[in-house]
């Protein structure tokens, strides 16, 4: 088997690239290691009858150019008319949607002050977008050693944050290496309301709500959400899917990858070799030098960074299948929840896994797909998957029987407080901590963007030889979450990494 | 506090001179006597005994054991054979050297390696994914080397087995006082020479039964400071002191190149990938910036230096190892001499340098800096290769 280029995964990056590379005239195959594509959002059967939407479904922040330079909306991709999530605080609960005025008169009714000051900060975020977004949506300039290129690119960013005016432009590099506890609690007073927008900004990085930087992600992830794929991540995939599949993207399933011969092509683990100049690897940094590569070919200086590179896991997915589809409060709408008291308890539920050890009150973060997706629960039933926040990879005495049911049960009471009837409802489970992650989906320490979203980790990520997705290897490039600008279903990575590589032929 | 090596007992009881070092965090003598004449007389006339303990010692072990060296050494592993040992350095990515010491092979997953730095981390770091243990050995055996054109004779007079055919730069096992040992034929004086491995236990035991043998012949134990005039005589850089590891070297150009030291010899390129490779293929084909060299003094402008103030020539009592500069033939400085000793076998004075490529030829004359009466003065030196004294009796 010959190609021009081989794309390693299955997830969204991976059909991103091929995609792409396959529109610009390339004969590309994709090798997935699963046998289902999609990566993080693939399907899987965990209960008689149900299946598993995957652990990713946010689609906010999938880039609008992609799906238009892919056509996606060709291949069935359409966009939902809102996305709601109900965020419950401790006695309260909001709902948040992608609507600013909407969710200002949600926050209304637990703080008018607050209902004011997130519409002043919705507009700050539009008003700083465009240098941001510049940043976020072009190859990262190399800032390690800079070439002429580079240095302009460096020089035009800063031309852009500089005509923002000089207010603006000191207040994003005030708030780049903030806590995003601090920034939030500048601008608002209702403690639900802040653990509920702090949440996802935190859970990607091994930190809390007080630990400095975490503002950064917070403003990457307020700067990219837009509008939500009309059936989420499984939805996504779908589109993604045919759409390399009708550019002539060739599949290959239950193929994994034992060797990377950089130049000259892959071996797979039946010992088939897939001759390919080109080879992208959407799968993680670590996976592909430190576990596809002979670790003769990589120098010490690159091994170490790669070593060094942080992949801490430190969330567990816990899929539920239930009788019922289960009823919110408020409102039927929203198909994503989350329970977080205040940004203290976050704090407070990330402590304890510097130690091995795991909460006893998780922050929760859960995805309701039935609404969208029957086919995936038996008539009248559902599935509920929630994210737990945190889990250590390493559990102090390992992850037993007894400490996984003890993990689950804890989950369980904190539904069956703000979902009354859930713990009745319950079928069958699965729990997946960051080691099960690890093993099912190959992610390097569990950890679902493929490295962490620290500040040091954004912009030159993974290495300093990688963070324009080239390698020291010629013909081997990186197209994951584990590449600029991060993880998460955004697609960049994998459009991105097709320009840089096309650029080079 | 310094520790003791398992023949203190004895070394302790010989050192009369109260003159001692911390080397590697071990008491080592630097001479037994008030000065060190009569031990290096004994290293090039008669045999000396030293102990080496204080060398870093590393059992590299496991079916990886080869694949983990060859990527770390300079040298190509994979050509020493069982029961030979080798010489050899090891570099950064950048191919600046780390350190050097000797690699022997024990077994096809038994390797042995010595060095002048702790290297258990470095190895480490490069043994990911690779099957292999590394054990930092130090602390287990004693290591004696005995040497000198005499050492062969009591050597075969002390342990059962034949030393006599024992090549240069390999090993044999056998006994000393119906003690385990293993002897190999190395050493740092550049003569004949061996060094005898022993486990703690037994470390009195063959001490005692080596001096036994040596009475006949001469032999005294002997320290560090007669051993830097041998190896200065012989050539043989010193880590810390003729280059420094680039784990240590705060400024780039303060770090070295096998190829820059010499040691050229001793690199390998055309294998698979190793450390430092790219680079030091690069220099190869680019040329080096520096040439380590050995420099003779012109003897008769020596002397007239001091003759000028009236005084005798003088040299230093032993081995000096603190850098001087050395000018071209324009009076600019090229270079660093970084050791060097009068030579009492050779009744030169000698010193090791570094210079800068392309300010000199082989057999050209730079000039020095001396000391004499508080000024500093050039004397003129002879450029030569650095192995001053290399008798035929060292290898066969």
């Amino acid at each position: 088997m010959s190609y021009d280029v081989v794309v390693i995964g299955g997830g969204v990056n991976a059909l991103t690239a091929a995609s792409y590379l396959a529109k610009a005239g390339r004969k590309v195959a994709i090798v997935c290691p699963g046998d289902q594509i999609g990566g993080l959002c693939a399907r899987h059967e965990f209960h008689p009858g149900f299946q598993s939407p995957g652990i990713l479904n946010d689609t906010s922040m999938f880039r609008r150019w992609v799906v238009d330079e892919l056509g996606l909306k060709d291949h069935g991709l359409t966009y939902a008319e809102s996305t709601k999530t109900l965020a419950f605080g401790k006695d309260q609960h909001i709902i948040l949607s992608d609507q600013i005025d909407e969710t200002a008169d949600e926050i209304a009714k637990v703080s008018s002050s607050d209902a004011k000051n997130y519409k002043a900060m919705k507009a700050f975020y539009q008003k700083i977008n465009g240098p941001i977004s510049q940043l976020l949506n072009n190859i990262p300039p190399d800032i390690v050693d800079p070439q002429g290129s580079d240095l302009w690119s460096l020089f035009k960013r800063g031309f852009q944050l500089r005509r923002l005016g000089k207010k603006d432009m000191l207040e994003i590099l005030r708030l780049a290496p903030m806590a995003v506890y601090d920034w939030l609690d500048e601008w608002f007073e209702n403690d639900g309301l802040k653990a509920a927008l702090a949440l996802p900004a935190v859970t990607e990085s091994y930190s809390g709500p007080w630990s400095p930087g975490t503002n950064a992600n917070f403003l990457m992830q307020q700067v990219s959400r837009g509008s939500s794929v009309k059936g989420d991540g499984l939805a996504l995939i779908s589109a993604l899917e045919k759409a390399a599949k009708s550019s002539g993207v060739h599949f290959e399933t239950s193929a994994r990858v034992s060797a990377i011969e950089p130049g000259k092509g892959i071996r797979l683990a039946d010992n088939c070799f897939i001759e390919a100049k080109t080879i992208m690897a959407a799968c993680g940094p670590k996976n592909v030098f430190l576990e596809m590569m002979d670790p003769r070919h990589l120098s010490h200086t690159f091994e170490q960074r790669l070593t060094k590179f942080r992949t801490r896991g430190l969330s567990s997915q816990l899929i539920l299948a239930v009788n019922k589809a289960p009823t919110l409060v408020g409102t039927g709408e929203a198909n994503r929840v989350l329970i977080a008291d205040d940004l203290d308890s976050i704090e407070r539920a990330f402590d304890p896994i510097k130690y091995d050890e795991v909460t006893r009150h998780p922050c929760l973060d859960i995805y309701l797909p039935s609404q969208d997706h029957e086919d995936l629960a038996p008539a009248g039933q559902a599935v509920i998957s929630v994210l737990i926040h945190y889990t250590p990879y390493s559990l102090r005495g390992g992850w037993t029987s007894e400490t996984r049911e003890k993990l689950c049960d804890n989950v369980i009471e904190a539904l069956d407080d703000k979902i009354p009837g859930i713990r009745q409802s319950i079928l069958g489970k699965e729990l997946l901590t960051p080691q099960d992650i690890q093993e099912r989906y190959g992610l390097s320490g569990g950890q679902l963007c493929e490295g962490e979203h620290a500040l040091d980790q954004l912009l030159v990520r993974p290495t300093p030889e990688c963070s324009q997705y080239k390698t020291p290897f010629d013909g081997l490039y990186l197209c994951s979450g584990g590449s600029f600008p991060g993880g998460g279903l955004t697609g960049a990575p994998g459009a991105l990494a097709v320009k840089m590589v096309l650029s080079r032929q | 506090m310094p520790k003791k090596s398992p023949f203190h007992q004895r070394t302790s009881q010989f050192c009369q001179s109260m003159n001692w070092k911390d080397w590697a965090g071990y008491y080592a003598v630097v001479s037994y006597d008030t000065h060190h004449e009569q031990e290096y007389f004994a290293y090039r006339h008669a045999a000396g005994l030293m102990d080496v303990t204080p060398l870093f010692k590393y059992e590299v072990t496991g079916p990886d054991a080869l694949r983990l060296l060859s990527r770390i050494m300079a040298k190509d592993i994979s050509k020493v054979k069982q029961s030979q040992v080798t010489y050899c350095c090891w570099c950064d990515d950048d191919g600046k050297v780390l350190d050097d010491g000797t690699v022997t092979c024990l077994s096809q997953d038994h390797y042995r390696v010595t060095s002048a730095e702790p290297v258990l981390h470095w190895f480490h770091q490069n043994a990911r994914s690779l099957k292999v243990t590394i054990e930092d050995s130090t602390s287990r055996f004693g290591i004696l080397a005995l040497q000198g054109p005499l050492s062969r004779e009591i050597l075969t007079h002390a342990a059962g087995g034949d030393i006599a055919s024992l090549g240069y730069f390999r090993l044999i096992d056998c006994s000393i006082d119906k003690r385990k040992v293993t002897i190999t034929r190395t050493g740092y004086t550049g003569d004949l020479g061996y060094e005898i491995w022993c486990e703690n236990k037994d470390a009195l035991a063959v001490y005692d039964a080596v001096m036994e043998s040596g009475k006949n012949y001469q032999l005294l134990p002997a320290g560090l400071a007669a051993l830097d005039v041998a190896r200065v005589e012989a050539g043989f850089i010193l880590n810390g002191v003729d280059y420094f590891s680039a784990n240590h070297c705060v400024i780039n150009s303060r770090k070295s190149t096998p190829f820059e030291l010499n040691l050229g010899w001793s690199v390998n390129l055309d294998r698979d990938s190793f450390i430092g490779q790219q680079a030091l293929k690069k220099e190869k084909k680019e040329g080096s910036l520096w040439q380590f060299v050995g420099l003779e003094y012109d003897w008769d402008a020596y002397e007239s230096i001091f003759a000028k103030f009236d005084l005798p020539p003088q040299t230093p009592a032993g081995a000096w190892r603190t850098a001087v500069p050395v000018y071209g033939r324009n009076g600019k400085q090229i270079g660093q001499a970084t050791s060097g000793a009068w030579s009492p076998t050779l009744k030169k004075n000698l010193a090791l340098a570094s210079i800068r490529t392309g300010h000199f030829t082989m057999g050209d004359t730079l000039q020095i800096e001396v000391t004499a009466e508080y000024e500093r003065k050039r004397c003129p030196v002879k450029v030569c290769k650095p192995m001053f004294f290399n008798p035929d009796r060292k290898r066969n």
